[in-house]
């Protein structure tokens, strides 16, 4: 019995090591987090990464490799990672949190830098500022010869780079004659989604030009095998052989204008950079780069990689400093760079191991949605390619290779990325397609649904994951604070307000010993009486927790704690904090 | 700065950037609105960067993974540097010929008759610009394990006629013969030494579209020695192997024969032999020009005559037949099939001849009795079946589960359904969209476990 006993005693030390070490993970991941929600200082608005820096070295993408390390060691690396593995085990118990993006501010929100601009969803652009998206020029001048300064004539997207009678540079894509209209157009359509979203991107134009137009340069160059060498016509004709010509002989082309400053080659989703001093936070957790997965998702672009990024060493109000661009808009919507899209694209990852795992296991009875023959079964426009809403999974969606910052994204991280999509009214996503100039109506109109039912997915889907309440606005009169809010469900014709309701209450943060039980309310605006409130410290800090009801049900069951302090009768949003 | 409307102070969660912030680019700036919610401040938080400084127990905590990093880095550096260098542009530059139609690549062999062989393969798939093709194959264990081969074709170009000649040399100075035939113990073997060499030549033609007809024939010497006069185990071989016609010392065959193969399969796509590993030509060969055959089936006849030049000890008649059958499983997309071959072998002595010990059936192979010894079990016949189920797990892979059945025999009236030797295992098959590449399978069996790579489909 003694020896029993002993063994038991030893058994219960030993399954108590892991606890421990549990224990003291989670307690040294906790320690990272800050344990106020909220500020009595300013918010801040604004991360000041565009100190000026010495010129950084240029980079270049190292595709293969990248390839390979974000599809195997980078997995294995993730579980290798104690911190990951332990967060991951404690979310599963229940006690930790998710790794949340650091570039938020007590908001929930990101401020500006060189990476990101808060655009439509924070100041709604017009019409025509969407139509025109970044272009602060038309682009090329048609109207006079073309210079071509530079080829390129092999890989997947011939092109070449031009020079226009005004000086400016453009790179130029060209549209396959079996996919007519197709890159351009969503090269002009991604860009502007993306520029409305806040991101900074070139400015893409399309361009309509007779080939006689354009006259090679005499120092114009063009790789060949790897080698530069002096560009001919020869060259030229080649290229525009294999491009799509309208029937008056002129060709569409989607023009790409060089972005100001030296450009340095591409930022990875991943890490910092060694030579900029402020680049700070890694990459794969950053806010807007975590987020950028959903606006991704929404329009397929699937090939958001390094190579489709772009720093550039830029000079602005006398500082020099790293501005952080998205590039190569070209891969999105139904089109790869490669000509159409298949099914799979955005389903799975060129290489994944998780749906080989799944054949292998099922004896390939499970038969992926996407990989059987009625998958394919969409109205075909040469034009759109393939671009589909019905196999489209918001929480599924995958680049072709593996993006870390896209892989970090928590449930917050993603509804932040959801209201930037559906900032997006019909008129104004109307108004963008618009700018591809499809010569189909009936192609246009197929897209602009598509859009649409993939745009309501995900609102659907992650507005289900953390309650969709923004946009806190306060108020303060003789004793009754209003608090009204937007339910971002409900401006984006998710869920009826005839059905909605909002449950709050209200408590005092810092004394007052003041508590207001459950409490209902049939708008987006909650009256606080706060008469009774024992206003003896300065200033009142309340935190007013609000769930939301459809259809008398608390959904999604998660709740947004808004936090407001009150200073010599002024009122003011001092933190959100968001459950997921 | 907060500010009063008409009586209410009002103020907006969305916090609005600074519009006099020192050091903040116009271009971010979003025009401030007439409210805002931040504050003065003599430090104010956005003119302070986020910064990111992880504790040195988080750091702890991601050392297995920055180990694991680490040692990653040769690698990396490696594929930038083939990659910026060009390395494999300039070795296919080096190995091949412009066109990319003749050069030179490595052969490896994993398994089979030694554990490893590599060696150099030179090939020409358009020699004398007439279209021919030539393989000449090397592969190298050590002085006394070696085997060159050639394969010489004259494709059909249009008619129906094709020839081709094949041969090699190979020494192994060290081979197992299981001796007791199907039901011979593992332990119950001898080793021996053998040089051989041997051409082959085929005149194919092309009856239909799917029938091909062949007349082959060949010669063939072996020198066997150093044959041992224990077995393994320590018992004296003759009660095992009588030494009269078992094909010891020096024989030279000569062999003549006609076979027929019937194409009946339905694949996804043929081999189109762009890649370089694969041997397969423009010529009509059946066998290994199918990418995921999902039905049908194929039929494989044939006949020869033996007969040794320098004895009278070796006269036989050599008959086969091969038949494989695909069904794609109901319901299923047609990549999930069934794989059924069934592959039948007889020597027949002639007269008081008899057949020489490596002219003889076997089992025990990567592409027959999967999980057993290589040559396991040796006879005048031999029955295999084998069934697989082939299903898809990527755009290009297949997975496998198989499992084969065979024996070996003397006499029809030896063949029973109890003297089977069973193995079965799992693996997956590689291939582009034009080539099968290679395979790699585990087989078990009651007697061993064998791991297979193999540059050939087994059918």
């Amino acid at each position: 019995m003694k020896s029993r006993s002993r063994n038991s005693v030893k058994f219960r030390l030993w399954l108590s090591y892991p606890l421990l070490l549990l224990g003291v993970a989670v307690a040294l991941l906790a320690g990272c987090s800050s344990s106020k929600p909220y500020t009595m200082g300013p918010v801040k608005t604004f991360d000041p990464d565009n100190k000026t820096i010495d010129e950084p070295t240029k980079t270049e993408e190292h595709f293969s490799w990248e390839t390979l390390y974000l599809s195997t060691f980078y997995q294995a690396e993730k579980p290798l990672d104690l911190g990951f593995t332990f967060r991951k085990i404690g979310q599963g118990l229940g006690i930790a949190r998710p790794d949340e993006a650091d570039n938020v501010n007590v908001l929930d929100e990101v401020p500006n830098s060189s990476w990101y601009t808060r655009r439509h969803y924070y100041k709604p652009m017009n019409i025509e500022a969407l139509k025109r998206g970044p272009n602060i020029m038309g682009g090329p001048d048609t109207s006079q010869p073309i210079t071509v300064i530079r080829g390129k004539s092999e890989g997947v997207t011939p092109g070449f780079t031009i020079r226009d009678a005004n000086d400016n540079t453009f790179l130029i894509k060209l549209d396959e004659p079996r996919v007519p209209e197709a890159k351009s157009s969503a090269e002009v359509i991604g860009t502007k989604i993306y520029y409305a979203a806040g991101y900074h991107t070139p400015q893409n134009s399309l361009a309509f030009f007779d080939p006689e137009q354009l006259v090679v340069g005499e120092n114009a160059v063009i790789t060949k095998n790897g080698v530069k060498q002096p560009m001919t016509q020869a060259d030229l004709d080649q290229i525009l052989e294999s491009s799509y010509k309208l029937d008056n002989g002129n060709i569409r082309v989607l023009a790409s204008k060089y972005v100001d400053g030296q450009p340095l080659g591409p930022w990875r989703f991943w890490g910092t950079r060694e030579d900029d001093p402020n680049d700070r936070i890694p990459h794969e957790d950053r806010r807007e780069l975590r987020g950028l997965r959903v606006l991704a998702s929404w329009l397929n672009d699937t090939d958001r990689r390094t190579a489709n990024t772009l720093a550039s060493y830029v000079e602005a109000n006398g500082n020099k400093y790293i501005r952080h661009y998205l590039l190569d808009m070209g891969s999105t919507l139904g089109t790869s760079s490669t000509g159409l899209r298949k099914t799979k694209r955005g389903q799975e990852y060129r290489y994944d191991p998780r749906y080989m795992a799944l054949s292998y296991i099922t004896l390939g009875l499970y038969i992926k949605p996407w990989a059987k023959p009625q998958a394919a079964n969409r109205p075909y426009y040469p034009s759109i390619g393939y671009f589909e809403a019905e196999l489209f999974e918001p929480d599924n969606w995958v680049t072709s290779y593996p993006n870390p910052a896209f892989e970090k994204a928590t449930a917050r991280d993603c509804f932040w990325g959801a209201k930037m999509v559906m900032a997006f009214s019909e008129k104004e996503i109307r108004a963008i397609v618009e700018t591809a100039q499809f010569s189909n109506p009936a192609a246009e109109e197929y897209l602009v649904q598509m859009l649409l039912k993939r745009q309501e997915k995900i609102g659907r889907y992650w507005f289900s994951k953390v309650n969709p309440l923004d946009k806190f606005k306060t108020t303060y009169k003789g004793g009754t604070l209003l608090v009204s809010f937007a339910d971002l469900a409900i401006e984006g014709n998710l869920f009826d307000s005839s059905e909605t309701s909002y449950r709050y209450t209200v408590r005092s943060e810092n004394g007052g010993n003041y508590k207001k039980g459950m409490m209902t309310s049939q708008e987006p605006a909650l009256t606080i009486d706060l008469s009774s409130l024992e206003w003896d410290t300065e200033p009142v800090i309340l935190k007013i927790s609000i769930k939301t009801l459809r259809n008398r049900k608390v959904f999604p069951d998660k709740k947004v704690d808004v936090y407001i302090t009150i200073e010599n009768d002024k009122p003011r949003v001092i933190g959100i904090e968001r459950e997921s | 700065m907060l500010a009063g409307t008409g009586g209410f102070l009002y103020s907006s969660a969305i916090a609005e950037p600074l519009t006099n912030c020192p050091g903040i680019p116009n271009e971010i700036i979003i025009q401030n609105t007439a409210l805002g919610d931040t504050l003065p401040e003599p430090v104010h938080p956005d003119s302070v960067p986020y910064r990111v400084n992880p504790s040195f127990g988080r750091q702890l905590l991601k050392a297995p993974a920055t180990i694991l990093h680490t040692a990653t880095l040769p690698l990396k550096w490696s594929i930038i540097w083939v990659n910026e260098k060009q390395v494999l542009q300039k070795l296919s530059d080096f190995f091949l010929n412009e066109e990319g139609t003749a050069g030179f690549y490595p052969s490896i062999s994993v398994g089979g008759r030694t554990d490893f062989a590599g060696g150099i393969t030179y090939f020409n798939r358009n020699l004398f610009n007439s279209g021919h093709s030539l393989d000449l194959t090397t592969f190298f264990t050590n002085p006394q394990n070696y085997k060159l081969s050639f394969s010489y074709k004259i494709p059909p170009n249009g008619s129906r006629y094709q020839l081709d000649l094949r041969g090699n040399v190979r020494q192994n100075d060290d081979q197992d013969i299981f001796v007791g035939g199907n039901n011979g113990p593992e332990d119950l073997e001898v080793d021996y030494k053998i040089e051989q060499y041997n051409i082959q030549g085929d005149i194919g033609y092309l009856v239909q579209g799917n029938l091909l007809t062949t007349l082959t024939g060949g010669l063939s010497h072996a020198v066997v020695n150093d044959f041992s006069n224990f077995t393994e185990t320590g018992e004296p071989t003759e009660g095992y192997i009588n030494p009269v016609g078992f094909g010891f010392g020096s024989t030279t065959l000569a062999n003549t024969g006609v076979s027929a193969t019937l194409d009946l399969r339905n694949a996804d796509s043929k081999n189109r032999n762009s890649n370089l590993v694969s041997t397969v030509t423009s010529s009509y060969d059946f066998k290994q020009t199918k990418i995921r055959v999902y039905s049908g089936a194929l039929l494989d006849a044939g006949l020869s005559y033996y007969r040794s030049t320098n004895t009278t000890d070796y006269e036989f008649l050599y008959y086969f037949c091969d038949w494989q059958q695909f069904v794609p499983l109901p319901g299923l997309p047609n990549n999930r099939r069934l794989a059924f071959r069934a592959r039948f072998e007889k020597r027949y002595p002639l007269g008081d001849a008899s057949v020489p010990f490596f002219e003889q059936s076997v089992l025990g192979d990567a592409d027959n009795l999967r999980g057993y010894e290589q040559d396991r079990f040796r006879s005048l016949g031999s029955l295999l079946l084998t069934l697989e189920y082939r299903y898809p797990i990527w755009d290009t892979w297949d997975a496998v589960i198989f499992t084969d059945q065979g024996q070996v025999f003397n006499e029809f009236s030896q063949l029973g359904v109890n003297r089977f030797h069973g193995a079965y295992g799992t693996g997956l098959r590689f291939m582009t969209t034009s080539d099968f590449l290679f395979r790699i399978e585990v087989a078990f069996s009651k007697e061993e476990t064998q791991t297979i790579l193999s540059f050939n489909m087994n059918f």
